[in-house]
């Protein structure tokens, strides 16, 4: 397994010196076993409980007809119909739908565009201490700050956006009341907000990458295209498999964005899948029903997800060496 | 790359500027729209123009609850970056030092961890809520506190474990035969050793808290709304004043941005859980 990174420490050398030869105070004496798991304690007193409410207050929504307006709902044992009405659901496949477009147009754009803009980056730009810290900024702004902004910007009396395409003769556009244009839309609102992040990431990776391969393409006269595609990209690959995964984890998880530009309208065109989960759970207060869909989909992506960040981490159950 | 022709070099650096611009002339808008005035900031026709007025800053933070979402979502981040650091440092040191990070027990606490930082938040959505409405920690900072904190061990430990994972073990075990007990060894030879690391994850933990909207719209209200819930809820409230709105977003993200800037450096590798140096 290739981790994706090596990492360094720098160790004072008189440090390295003191370090006494190989044997070590393994006891299994209670104390030690002790003063172990008091450094998992204060992790635990948080994780475990939270862990605990999710199980037991899921098996006990996930099987009752719970709805928080109508008294009495919560002792309502339905066994497996809020399943049942979930595969049944055109609503939950329309929003598991918009998701995947979501993940896969969005995060599919801000791999190219963030790639290509790590490699125009990497070397000499004249200001790129000030263009690198500017790129940051769409990437840490609050969500809900970002959709509202673009709101502002796509308003169709308004925003800036429409004026201008008034002013050169296209002719504006309701962009966000329109269900053909809604979700390209939100969609670009999400690769203005992330693609700074694979710049970020994939620069660091393109600047931490051994000069030497470059070197010796180069003296067999490799240039442009050719370096990049046999060169660069491939040595790029673990730094990209992490980038192309964290987005998507995040990715899947949108909420904020969505419901500040279009609460999932217009009609169910933009419902991604938290958002459909907020709607059932906090609109209508089915939160029975609504527990069921996270659950469901939590499933989904855990096996789509987990097998691939595990791999990508370098983590595995395995032997112990030596 | 080095280019040495002189029109792809110009070109390739027209591109990256015009990336630039797309990322910063949104944000310029948003600026330039909370200086107007509110018929300004409504004109069909855009003003270019104007002489900037402070006055929807005085009335998104004193009118539309700025002021306090601004205490309240400093207070939920502060504290839950701190306390995620607190637990997530000492699991992190328990899963590459105390036990090698290739021991089957490190491996499996850190798969756990992995998978629920997978897990998307509406797994739990539903549950929390029912349980904190239940038990009073609704409409007040302290459940959404925990849930931060949660999230912040989680990336505490991520984080950590990438830089501890290759730190020699040996300078653990010394401290160990000094008489040092696992939390010294950890705060005299560890901490030291690991201060950037704590810098970056206290500041993107606190980003993560602050930035968060989906649990803080569902367990805060009055007094103890966020800074995301505040701004959200000028849309439905006062519609169309667009000054006011832009600046409470202003207002709401510059503490953050700044802080951002401030450690960029530590991002890269923070943020990719050490998948880059």
């Amino acid at each position: 397994m290739s981790a994706p990174a090596t990492h360094q420490v720098t160790v004072k050398p008189d440090e390295r010196e003191i370090a006494p030869p190989s044997r070590s105070p393994r006891g299994r004496r209670p104390r030690d076993i002790l003063s172990r798991a008091s450094l998992a304690l204060p992790a635990a007193i948080i994780i475990v409980p939270l862990l605990v409410i999710i199980v037991v207050q899921g098996l006990q929504l996930v099987t009752h007809g719970e709805n928080l307006l109508r008294p009495g709902s919560a002792d309502r044992f339905v066994g497996f119909d809020n399943v049942l009405r979930a595969f049944s659901d055109p609503t939950l496949f329309g929003s598991i739908r918009v998701t995947l477009i979501y993940v896969f147009v969005g995060v599919g754009i801000e791999m190219v565009l963030g790639v290509a803009v790590a490699l125009a980056l990497h070397g000499r730009v004249p200001g790129k201490g000030i263009l690198r810290a500017l790129i940051l900024i769409p990437m840490v702004l609050t969500p809900v700050v970002a959709g509202l902004m673009w709101r502002l910007l796509l308003d169709p009396t308004s925003g800036f956006i429409n004026w201008f395409l008034d002013t050169v003769g296209i002719g504006g556009h309701a962009f966000l009341a329109d269900p053909a244009t809604a979700l390209g839309t939100v969609i670009l609102v999400e690769v203005w907000q992330n693609t700074p992040f694979v710049v970020i990431i994939v620069l660091a990776g393109l600047e931490s990458l051994d000069p030497s391969p470059f070197e010796a393409a180069q003296v067999d006269g490799a240039t442009g295209l050719r370096l990049l595609r046999h060169i660069t990209l491939p040595l790029l690959v673990p730094v990209l498999s992490i980038v192309i995964l964290l987005r998507v984890i995040d990715a899947v998880k949108t909420f904020a964005i969505i419901n500040t530009m279009t609460k999932g309208g217009p009609g169910t065109s933009t419902l991604a899948i938290s958002n459909y989960v907020y709607r059932i759970g906090f609109e209508t207060f089915d939160i029975g029903y609504a527990t069921t869909v996270g659950v469901l989909v939590s499933l989904a992506v855990l096996v789509i997800l987990f097998p691939t960040t595990t791999r990508l981490m370098g983590l595995r159950v395995r032997k112990v060496r030596g | 790359m080095k280019t040495r022709r002189p029109v792809l070099h110009i070109l390739r650096i027209a591109g990256v500027y015009a990336f630039v611009m797309w990322c910063i002339l949104p944000l310029a808008w948003l600026v330039s729209t909370s200086l107007k005035s509110d018929v300004d900031a409504f004109s069909r026709v855009p003003i270019w123009f104007f002489a900037p007025e402070f006055g929807s800053y005085v009335n998104a933070w004193v009118d539309g609850g700025m002021g306090q979402a601004m205490i309240a979502s400093a207070t939920v981040a502060i504290v839950s970056s701190l306390l995620g650091i607190f637990a997530g440092l000492p699991l992190a040191y328990l899963t590459t030092q105390v036990w090698p990070a290739e021991a089957p027990g490190s491996a499996r606490f850190t798969l756990g961890i992995l998978l629920l930082t997978t897990v998307p938040p509406v797994l739990s959505l539903t549950p929390f809520y029912r349980t904190f409405f239940g038990v009073g920690l609704t409409g007040n900072p302290v459940g959404l506190t925990i849930i931060h904190t949660f999230y912040a061990i989680l990336l505490a430990v991520l984080i950590f474990r990438s830089f501890l994972v290759s730190f020699p073990r040996e300078i653990r075990e010394a401290a160990m035969i000094d008489g040092l007990g696992e939390w010294g060894a950890l705060l005299r030879t560890i901490l030291p050793n690991v201060w950037g690391a704590t810098f970056a994850t206290f500041v993107l933990a606190l980003i993560q808290s602050w930035n968060e909207f989906l649990y803080a719209l569902l367990l805060t209200s009055g007094d103890s709304q966020t800074v995301p819930v505040t701004i959200a809820g000028f849309l439905s409230f006062f519609g169309t004043n667009w000054a006011r709105l832009t600046a409470a977003g202003v207002i709401g993200a510059l503490p953050i941005v700044i802080f951002a800037i401030l450690v960029r450096k530590h991002m890269a590798r923070g943020l990719s859980f050490g998948g880059v140096k």
